[in-house]
C-alpha cells in the first residue's frame, strides 16, 4: 500500500477493466495516479501489456475450441438475432450475441441484413394500384343497393357467397345424401315405409280402375270442355271490343277538348299583338 | 382527412364520399397484399377489387371495437385465397414481375431516392420470390403490413409461440436470401 487514494489490491481488481479501457476517467486518473506511484503494479501492468502483445492467440483458436467441444455457436446466436434487432434482448444475452458478432463475419452480415430488412420490409406496404383502379372499385360498389340494407339484403348476399364457393356442389351432393339417407335408408327413418307403400297403392289402384267405363266418359269430357272454351273465347272477344271502342270514344273527345283549349289560349295570345298593331297603325 | 372510424360510420350510413376517401386511403395496403398472394399483377388488381367489394358488402359486420387494419387484412386473405383455389394453382415464379405495373407509393422523392428503393424493393421481392408460402405469408402480416403477434394467431389459427419461432426463421431465411443476392446488403 502507497500513500495514494487507491490500494494495489483494488487497483488489481480493476486491472483487466484498466487494459481494457473499461474505467470511468475518474477510475482510470485514481489508477493513474496510485500506477505513477508503486512500482510493483506498474511492473504487473508492463508484464500484462506484454503478454498481450507477444502471446496473442490464433485469430481461429475460438472457433477450433468451440468445434472440439459444444460446437460452433452460429446457431444459437441466429436463434437471437432477431430479438436483438427488436431490442427485446435481455443485457446478459445481448453481450453474448455482441461478442459472437466481433468474431463472426457470417453472422454480423446477418444480422447487418436483418437490421436493413426492419427498415425495408415496411416500404412494401403500400404498392400504388394505378389510376384506374379506384375508378374500377367505385363503379363495382356504386350500383350496389345502400350496404345497410338489413337481413333481406344480408340472405341473398350470403347465399350468393355459399354458392360461389369451389366446393359447394361436392357439399351439397353430400348434405343431399346424408337427408336421404335420414329419411328413407335406415330402419327407424319415419319415412322408410313410403316407397314400399307408394308401390302397393299404385297396384292396388291400376287393378280397381273400371276401364271400360272410364273410356266411355272421355268423349263426353272432351265435349264439354270444348264448349267451354269457344265460351270464353267469344266473350273475351266481346269484352275486348268494348274496351277498345271505350278507349277511342274517350281519345277523340279529349283530342276535341284540347283542340279547343290550345284554340282559346292562341286567341288570348293573339288578341293584345293584334291590339298593338291596330294601335301602331293608328298612330302612324 | 377523416380518421378511419368516422369513414367506416359514414359509409355505414351510404355516404358515397366517405366510401371513395376510404378506398383512395387503403387501396396501395390491399393491393399489397394481392400481390403478395397472387404473384402476379394483373390478377392481384382484380382480387384487390373484389377486396374491396366484399369490404363494402359487410361493413356492417365491421364493429367500431375492433381495429380496421387486422379485419380488411382478414378479409383480403380470404378472399386472396379463395382466388388462389379458383385458380387451382400456385402461381409461378416466373409470374412475379410487380415493377412492370406498380410503383411505391412515396412522398415525393428524388429520382435517385426513388431508383434506390425500386431496386431495394426489387431485390427483397426476388429474395421473398423462393420462399415457401407460410413463410412469405408471416412475413408479410407481420414485418410488411405490422400486425401483432396476437392478431396474427388469431388470423392464422396457430399458437402466438409458433407465431414468434415462425416469424423469426422466416426472417433470417430472408436475411440469408437477400446476402446471397446481393453480399453487400446491410454493410
Amino acid at each position: 500500500m502507497i500513500g495514494d487514494e487507491m490500494s494495489c489490491h483494488t487497483f488489481l481488481e480493476q486491472l483487466e477493466d484498466f487494459l481494457e479501457g473499461r474505467l470511468t476517467p475518474d477510475g482510470r486518473l485514481t489508477a493513474e495516479a496510485h500506477l505513477a506511484a508503486c512500482a510493483e503494479c506498474r511492473e504487473l501492468v508492463s508484464l500484462a501489456a506484454g503478454a498481450d502483445a507477444q502471446s496473442a492467440p490464433p485469430s481461429d483458436l475460438v472457433g477450433e475450441v468451440m468445434a472440439l467441444t459444444s460446437g460452433r455457436a452460429c446457431g444459437s446466436a441466429r436463434s437471437r438475432l432477431c430479438d436483438r434487432v427488436d431490442r427485446f434482448l435481455g443485457p446478459e444475452d445481448d453481450d453474448l450475441v455482441r461478442m459472437h458478432l466481433a468474431g463472426c463475419a457470417e453472422c454480423a452480415g446477418l444480422a447487418a441484413a436483418l437490421a436493413r430488412l426492419t427498415a425495408d420490409l415496411p416500404s412494401l406496404a403500400d404498392l400504388d394500384p394505378g389510376p384506374r383502379f379506384l375508378p374500377a372499385v367505385l363503379a363495382r360498389t356504386s350500383r350496389r343497393a345502400e350496404p345497410v340494407a338489413g337481413w333481406r339484403a344480408a340472405i341473398p348476399a350470403a347465399w350468393r357467397r355459399l354458392a360461389y364457393r369451389p366446393r359447394i356442389a361436392l357439399e351439397g351432393a353430400y348434405v343431399g345424401a346424408l337427408i336421404l339417407l335420414l329419411l328413407f335408408g335406415t330402419t327407424n327413418a319415419s319415412l322408410a315405409d313410403v316407397p314400399g307403400r307408394a308401390i302397393a297403392l299404385v297396384r292396388t289402384v291400376q287393378g280397381s280402375l273400371p276401364t271400360e267405363s272410364v273410356r266411355q266418359e272421355v268423349p263426353r269430357i272432351r265435349d264439354v270442355v270444348h264448349s267451354r272454351y269457344a265460351q270464353t273465347r267469344s266473350a273475351i272477344g266481346e269484352t275486348g271490343r268494348e274496351v277498345s271502342g271505350g278507349l277511342k270514344r274517350k281519345s277523340f273527345a279529349a283530342w276535341d277538348r284540347l283542340k279547343q283549349d290550345f284554340g282559346t289560349v292562341w286567341s288570348r295570345i293573339a288578341s293584345p299583338m293584334t291590339r298593338n298593331d291596330e294601335q301602331e297603325k293608328g298612330e302612324r | 382527412m377523416l380518421d378511419v372510424a368516422t369513414l367506416l360510420e359514414r359509409c355505414r350510413q351510404g355516404d358515397d364520399l366517405a366510401w371513395e376517401a376510404l378506398v383512395r386511403h387503403f387501396q396501395a395496403r390491399v393491393y399489397s397484399v394481392a400481390i403478395h398472394y397472387m404473384r402476379n399483377a394483373e390478377d392481384a388488381r382484380d382480387v384487390a377489387q373484389e377486396i374491396f367489394v366484399r369490404i363494402y358488402e359487410r361493413l356492417d359486420a365491421f364493429h367500431g371495437d375492433q381495429a380496421f387494419l387486422p379485419w380488411m387484412l382478414r378479409l383480403s386473405r380470404n378472399v386472396c385465397i379463395d382466388a388462389l383455389r379458383r385458380r387451382k394453382s400456385r402461381p409461378q415464379a416466373a409470374n412475379f414481375a410487380p415493377e412492370e405495373t406498380e410503383r411505391l407509393v412515396s412522398e415525393g422523392p428524388t429520382p435517385q431516392d426513388d431508383s434506390e428503393a425500386r431496386s431495394a424493393r426489387d431485390l427483397l421481392y426476388r429474395a421473398m420470390d423462393r420462399m415457401s408460402d407460410s413463410d412469405r405469408e408471416i412475413l408479410m402480416l407481420k414485418e410488411i403490413q405490422g400486425l401483432k403477434v396476437e392478431e396474427i394467431s388469431n388470423l392464422l389459427k396457430i399458437p402466438i409461440g409458433t407465431v414468434k419461432s415462425r416469424c423469426n426463421r422466416a426472417r433470417l431465411d430472408l436475411a440469408a436470401r437477400v446476402r446471397r443476392l446481393d453480399p453487400s446488403y446491410g454493410a
